[in-house]
């Protein structure tokens, strides 16, 4: 071994770099390996055409939980709320998803006036159903059998928080968790529009549409951490998802950790059934008895770590999560502002084709039988109106989030379909937004394998594993190693394939090395 | 499409045994006909096995061809033995465990080359195999239907061998495997059994069994060999203490409870398990379980004669043992309690003893440790007085020789 570090971990996403600050803050000589060139993650952005850059994964930073901030001491960049944080587009006049549950009230008026009435309860409810899950992330999963009393006293503070929903809150809970989306948004409202925007953000980047069973969980999930009422937007920083990236970067530099990037890992070596380093594709062996992978759980248990280390059972329950990506992006090289629509207030976070809960159903539909759907959901965001150093002067990036394109096509193949989904989703937004298309000179489609080549996303997958109800919690990655250590002792695990799932950045980073989970 | 039949399988050797076969005692094993016996009873057919030469259909086995880069890897993962340590040409007798060091199955390992192996199980094992071959470089082929199998055993089965094959078997060792001929047709000879005594097994193809059968029944016929049956197997494998599964302990994969599991250890096949290879399904297990000792063991009963003759000459009988082997369930006790249970028995005519294969908690399977049978004598239960052997009860230096 030509070096050795107390600890190793793989990816420089953000719960990769949460993980090293912390150990590093401790005391331990931490070494965080990279395999794309800068570090982030799927914050990362990219030069997509000279001069044109973008986050092709990452809106907006996600949710930082008060824990991960007070543990990284993490220096953030001034926040920036946008209003209304989606357009919702569609026949008829647009529909303006807005901040304040006045004003949206008074937005809906036109498209319902029942659904104007629901709303404030609405979103009354979902942030309190949002703000339990929230408590849940915070903590390890519980430990299905063998809990310690510590463990059970963290159980007794969940289920004193869960009486205080109050009792109409608990049934709505345990009847939200395993629902339908559609069924969720049909209790509340009529208005097609209203429905389709908020089910378009609830299934976005699952692999499911919202009349599937579980996606409203999916669409609680993305509810943490926001201010009542808000939907469709997290956190927004000045610079951008990259802003996120540079602090959690300085942070972890400042406590010592040493980050290194284009650094591929090959093999974990093993010793005496015992983590003892990594091998890199350059050859170098590096010593180190912890190695925290915030790596998808396939990547890092069988290829890196490698079946012959795990028993049969094991093998076949992580050979079975589920990853399955739906979604594209289209990377735009703009030559101007392009024209939308007059709504009240600011420029849009985003703009979203999904104008009806049948329509994103129907596109879902075509991705189970393994095609891409003919009449995709798409969001269109334009970060270069919040960061104008992402195109040369006068110049515009937009991205184009476009959904259901799987991984695996059943009747084509990746390398002739990019074009036609290009395509396909251009004339949708053009028909939304008219001469849309004209201020286009440079295109990329990021298709699920690009996805899974660029940014190290197993079949294209942000989640690292299907955020449904099976897959998450105790049974997050697999039954029995949710609580960030695998049974080879010395390999942790932690990223958004682990217990909370993607969205909440750093969270599992933080958990993988609280006390009692990495022996630190 | 594989059809499945709704009558048993019939073997590539049926059209020759089932003209044997006096009383249609065909039983069930692994989906096939297969003769319990072919005679009214099985005590020649024993003999044969003893004292000349006795030919068994043994092809319902389960056999896989396993190659490819990655077999020895594959084997080795699964399996308890070192594969790796094995000369082309040998034979390994190993179990299969699961992740908790229960065993799932036993059978044989032949490497037939440096990057080829037959498996034999008394299970299928198929979907097992391709769930561990993950990540590895590796073809799995079960082949069989394909390949039918003879067991030849006994005293004289090497003169039969020598008189009938292309090859002298002379100088195949005990637990190898060489490539032979019989009758025009390639064949594999292994030097294995499942009798206790000197035997060989032949793998044949299935189109060409019927040459095969014939020829060794012709030329076998000066040596006195005489198809024998399960019947005579099951005294001989007693006799030989072979473990077996369904019968002496349950697969890990079929057990309702744990408690219905065994390990290596607790089956007293220690030998094969191997601490000097990698990584292996259950290795963690085993190694714990070396290191505390098993709570198990499987050993040898001898039931005491005197007592066993007392306990009939009471009530007016002359003692009546059993002929054909038992399989089932029998409480051994010590001092007044039970300590294990005996899973198999039978009376052994060479030996003239009643033997019993048993399962004694520790610490009552030291040998020479006294113990009780139960014994049931004109619809009363009751206890004979036994001692436990080690295993196994019959093992002549021909075996090996």
């Amino acid at each position: 071994m030509s070096r050795a570090y107390d600890a190793i971990v793989l990816g420089a996403g953000a719960d990769g770099l949460v993980a090293a600050t912390v150990l590093a803050r401790k005391g331990r000589r931490v070494l965080v390996l990279e395999e794309a060139p800068e570090p982030g993650g799927t914050l990362r952005e990219i030069e997509f055409a000279p001069g044109f850059r973008a986050a092709p994964l990452a809106a907006d930073a996600g949710y930082l939980t008060r824990d991960v901030l007070r543990a990284t001491g993490l220096a953030l960049p001034a926040a920036v709320s946008v209003d209304p944080t989606v357009v919702a587009l569609g026949e008829g006049p647009p529909l303006a998803l807005l901040r304040s549950p006045g004003p949206m009230a008074a937005a809906l008026l036109p498209h319902s006036a029942a659904d104007a009435r629901a709303w404030p309860a609405f979103a009354a409810r979902m942030a309190a159903l949002a703000g339990f899950l929230e408590e849940l992330c915070r903590r390890a999963p519980p430990r299905v059998a063998g809990a310690t009393l510590r463990e059970r006293l963290g159980l007794g503070q969940l289920a004193l928080l869960y009486r205080g929903l109050g009792r109409a809150g608990m049934v709505e809970l345990l009847r939200a968790l395993p629902m339908p989306l559609a069924d969720l948004l049909d209790d509340s409202f009529e208005s097609e529009r209203l429905k389709g925007a908020l089910a378009g953000i609830g299934v976005m980047d699952v692999a499911r549409g919202p009349m599937a069973g579980g996606t409203a969980l999916n669409f609680l999930y993305r509810q943490i951490g926001i201010a009542p009422g808000v939907f469709g937007e997290r956190l927004r920083l000045q610079g951008g998802p990259q802003a996120l990236t540079a602090a959690l970067v300085a942070a972890a530099r400042a406590a010592g950790a040493v980050i290194e990037t284009g650094v591929a890992v090959e093999r974990l070596l093993v010793k005496d059934e015992r983590i003892a380093g990594v091998r890199t594709g350059a050859g170098e062996e590096v010593g180190s008895s912890i190695v925290i992978s915030s790596l998808d759980p396939w990547r890092s248990l069988l290829e890196l770590l490698g079946p012959e280390h795990l028993d049969t059972e094991f093998i076949d329950a992580v050979r079975n999560i589920r990853f399955r990506g739906v979604s594209s992006r289209l990377l735009l090289a703009l030559d101007g502002l392009p024209p939308l629509p007059e709504v009240a207030g600011g420029p849009a976070g985003a703009w979203l084709i999904a104008p009806s809960l049948r329509y994103v159903e129907r596109a879902a539909d075509a991705a189970k039988y393994g095609r891409c759907a003919a009449e995709p959901m798409i969001k269109l965001r334009i970060p270069s109106l919040w960061q104008p150093e992402l195109a040369p002067p006068g110049r515009q990036v937009a991205v184009l989030h476009i959904q259901y394109t799987p991984y695996a096509l059943r009747e084509s193949d990746w390398s002739l379909a990019r074009d036609a989904v290009a395509d396909t989703a251009l004339a949708r937004v053009e028909r939304h937004l008219p001469g849309f298309t004209a201020r286009v000179r440079e295109r990329v489609l990021l298709a699920p394998p690009d996805l899974e080549s660029r940014f190290g996303l197993r079949e294209g997958a942000l989640s690292q594993g299907e955020m449904m109800l099976d897959q998450l919690l105790f049974m997050r990655p697999v039954p029995g190693c949710s609580r960030y250590a695998t049974p080879v002792p010395g390999l942790f695990l932690c990223g958004a394939g682990t217990h909370p799932g993607h969205g909440l950045a750093g969270q599992s980073g933080l958990l993988a090395v609280k006390k009692g989970t990495v022996p630190f | 499409m594989t059809r499945i039949p709704h009558t048993l399988q019939l073997t590539p050797f049926h059209p020759r045994t089932a003209p044997l076969i006096r009383g249609h005692t065909w039983r069930r094993w692994s989906g096939h006909a297969a003769a319990s016996v072919y005679d009214w009873t099985h005590e020649h057919e024993y003999a044969a096995i003893r004292n000349a030469a006795a030919l068994l259909d043994v092809s319902p086995l389960h056999k896989y061809r396993i190659s490819g880069r990655d077999a020895t890897r594959l084997l080795d993962r699964v399996v308890t033995r070192n594969v790796a340590k094995a000369a082309i040409g040998q034979v390994l007798y190993t179990g299969w465990c699961d992740a908790a060091g229960k065993l799932i199955d036993d059978g044989t390992i032949s490497r037939l080359g440096e990057q080829e192996y037959r498996l034999t199980s008394a299970e299928p094992n198929l979907r097992w195999l391709h769930r561990n071959a993950f990540g590895l470089q590796v073809a799995i082929e079960e082949v069989s239907q394909a390949l039918g199998a003879l067991a030849l055993q006994g005293p004289l089965s090497r003169a039969v061998l020598n008189a009938v094959a292309e090859r002298p078997v002379d100088g195949l060792k005990y637990f190898r495997v060489m490539d032979n001929r019989i009758a025009g047709t390639d064949i594999q000879v292994s030097r294995t059994g499942y009798t206790g005594d000197l035997g060989y097994e032949l793998w044949i193809p299935a189109a060409a069994a019927l040459p095969v059968w014939d020829a060794l029944v012709a030329r076998g016929a000066d040596y006195g060999l005489t198809p024998a049956g399960i019947w005579a197997l099951d005294v001989a494998r007693i006799e030989a203490g072979l473990v077996m599964l369904d019968v002496d302990y349950q697969s890990a994969h079929r057990a309702m409870i744990e408690a219905q599991m065994s390990t290596p250890f607790e089956l007293a096949l220690d030998w094969t398990v191997s601490f000097d290879k990698g990584p292996y399904n259950g290795r963690r297990a085993l190694q714990a379980e070396r290191e505390r000792g098993p709570a198990w063991r499987f050993v040898g009963i001898e039931v005491n004669w005197d007592s066993f003759e007392a306990l009939h000459t009471t009530v007016d009988l002359a003692p009546a043992v059993p002929a054909v082997a038992w399989r089932a369930s029998v409480p051994v006790y010590r001092a007044g309690s039970q300590v294990g249970y005996a899973s198999s028995g039978c009376w052994s005519p060479l030996l003239k003893k009643y033997l019993a294969l048993a399962h004694l908690s520790a610490p009552h399977f030291d040998p020479d440790t006294p113990v009780e049978l139960e014994v049931t004598v004109e619809h009363q239960r009751l206890r004979a007085a036994a001692v436990v052997r080690k295993l196994p009860f019959y093992d002549p230096p021909r075996k090996r020789a």
